[in-house]
């Protein structure tokens, strides 16, 4: 265990991705991903950097930006912060949302997790089937007649 | 992961996935999902309004989003639509099945689904010579321990002949599971057509009436009572659950709690909601009060006017606080609306 007992506030930690980009942040906002908490309590050197090795420096970058933002204590009511969450989501295309869901998974991030959560869905529940089996790449493993009696099942499901 | 993005998706977008592939048609399909499904929508405060003709759902955590239209085989089921001319009772609501009466016959429905399933006639009505059936009271639920659903339906018949007044009662169970009714031992009290609509707690419809809680386990078969504090006197109440507790309301919006020591039981008085508008005090003649649960985490009171059915006062038993919500998008109905907790869910109905 690190003996030097310096004010939290100041630690700094460093959080390396898997494409070996390193981030200095502030330990308040890494403290965000229940996974980084417990890594941080089973190491010896605090100035190592915590590898987070499912996770790209692209992708990284926007988990802090999110960390940071919830992080810090400021005037912000609940109603701007649900407003910059929904800005922050709505900026990304459904590839970034995955990777990013996967890593708020990963990472442990509640907040984000469940943030992600609802805006790919509701980005995909108006698509159609085909829709969605190009977005997340899913083979279509019915027959032309099987498909055709799933959607005579619930044809109005089907309409808009 | 794709389990919890679908998990939050309404029922439609569900019903159309499940031919996006074969492993997404299972994942919708099988039971743990549908509960995991239900148990997301059911955080919603969502009630479905029933007034002649039409359904309708709205969400009292959106109050400004209009009140949607709901399926409803009236509108879509000529066949069906000549009986319930004849009228018809919402029973009751659970995991998104909504159980209607007619005159005689039962039908569950899954608004979200469109599916609906009648039921079976009742065992042969009138076993008695000279009697008549006069009055029904039924009560739909789930039971958790046997997995299935339930109606249990009070059935009073009165004897006709020779102007002499004699009634029988007979309690019938239907189970969704064997697909028919059953007779089974009437309660331990009389008859009572006045009581409150239920609410599910520890696998038992709990209502109230007569002063009286009153309980069936929908398991065990078991009838209880227990009497409502002596303070309510002959005021009406009905029951709410908030996390897991009974709780009781009353006309005047008294709220008691019911405290559990072990097998004794008591009640505790917790506070009283003062009313906001008062042109919407229950003395007045031109007022319908009718508090009703939501959610099952909440207690909204409905306290409308005749003119304004479509506005409610949400009383938060959390919070304890009030506010006015105005329900957009409703026919015009002046007889106004039933109401029941509901949130939409897979569960299927199969025939």
């Amino acid at each position: 265990m690190a003996s030097t007992s310096t004010s939290t506030l100041s630690r700094k930690l460093i959080l390396k991705s898997s494409d070996g980009e390193k981030f200095e942040v502030d330990e308040n906002v890494a403290m965000q991903s229940q996974t980084i908490k417990h890594m941080i309590e089973d190491l010896d050197d605090i100035n190592s950097p915590i590898p987070v090795s499912i996770v790209t420096g692209t992708i990284l970058s926007k988990v802090i930006e999110y960390c940071k933002k919830h992080a810090t204590e400021d005037s912000d009511s609940d109603e701007q912060l649900k407003q910059w969450d929904k800005e922050y989501a709505n900026n990304m295309d459904l590839n970034t949302l995955y990777y990013l869901l996967l890593a708020a998974n990963y990472m442990e991030i509640k907040g984000l997790l469940e943030l992600i959560t609802q805006c790919v869905a509701d980005m995909i529940k108006g698509k159609s089937p085909e829709e969605i089996r190009a977005h997340f790449n899913i083979k279509n493993d019915f027959t032309p007649q099987e498909e055709a009696n799933i959607r005579n099942e619930n044809p109005w499901a089907f309409e808009n | 992961m794709i389990t919890e993005i679908l998990s939050i998706l309404p029922v439609k977008s569900l019903l159309r996935f499940r031919c996006v592939s074969k492993s997404w048609r299972e994942l919708i399909d099988s039971k743990d999902f549908v509960n995991i499904h239900f148990s997301k929508s059911n955080s919603n405060g969502t009630v479905i309004l029933l007034s002649r003709g039409s359904l309708h759902s709205f969400d009292f955590h959106h109050p400004e989003r209009p009140a949607t239209q709901l399926w409803f085989p009236v509108n879509t089921n000529k066949k069906e639509e000549d009986d319930f001319e004849d009228g018809y009772n919402l029973v009751g609501s659970c995991n998104g099945l909504v159980c209607f009466e007619g005159l005689c016959y039962y039908v569950v429905y899954n608004p979200a689904t469109r599916t609906f399933k009648q039921l079976p006639k009742q065992k042969k009505r009138c076993k008695f010579r000279g009697y008549q059936l006069v009055r029904r009271r039924n009560m739909f639920g789930y039971d958790s321990i046997g997995d299935d659903y339930k109606v249990i339906s009070f059935i009073e018949y009165e004897y006709t002949r020779d102007n002499i007044d004699k009634r029988k009662v007979k309690t019938q169970l239907y189970s969704m599971k064997a697909n028919s009714w059953e007779i089974i031992q009437k309660p331990p009290w009389k008859f009572n057509l006045c009581h409150s609509r239920c609410v599910i707690v520890d696998n038992s419809l709990h209502w109230t009436g007569e002063k009286m809680m009153r309980s069936f386990d929908l398991n065990t078969r078991k009838y209880e009572e227990m009497r409502l504090p002596e303070e309510i006197g002959q005021e009406a109440s009905r029951l709410a659950v908030l996390r897991g507790h009974l709780h009781v309301v009353t006309d005047s919006l008294d709220v008691w709690t019911l405290n559990k020591d072990g097998i004794e039981k008591s009640w505790s008085w917790l506070f009283r909601y003062s009313l906001v508008c008062p042109e919407n005090t229950p003395s007045s003649f031109d007022v319908m009060l009718c508090p009703m649960p939501i959610c099952g985490m909440k207690e909204i009171q409905g306290c409308t006017t005749k003119k304004e059915v479509d506005k409610i006062n949400c009383y938060d038993l959390e919070s304890q606080a009030i506010r006015e919500v105005k329900i957009e998008g409703l026919p015009c109905e002046p007889l106004g609306f039933y109401a029941e907790s509901w949130a939409e869910s897979l569960v299927p109905l199969v025939d």
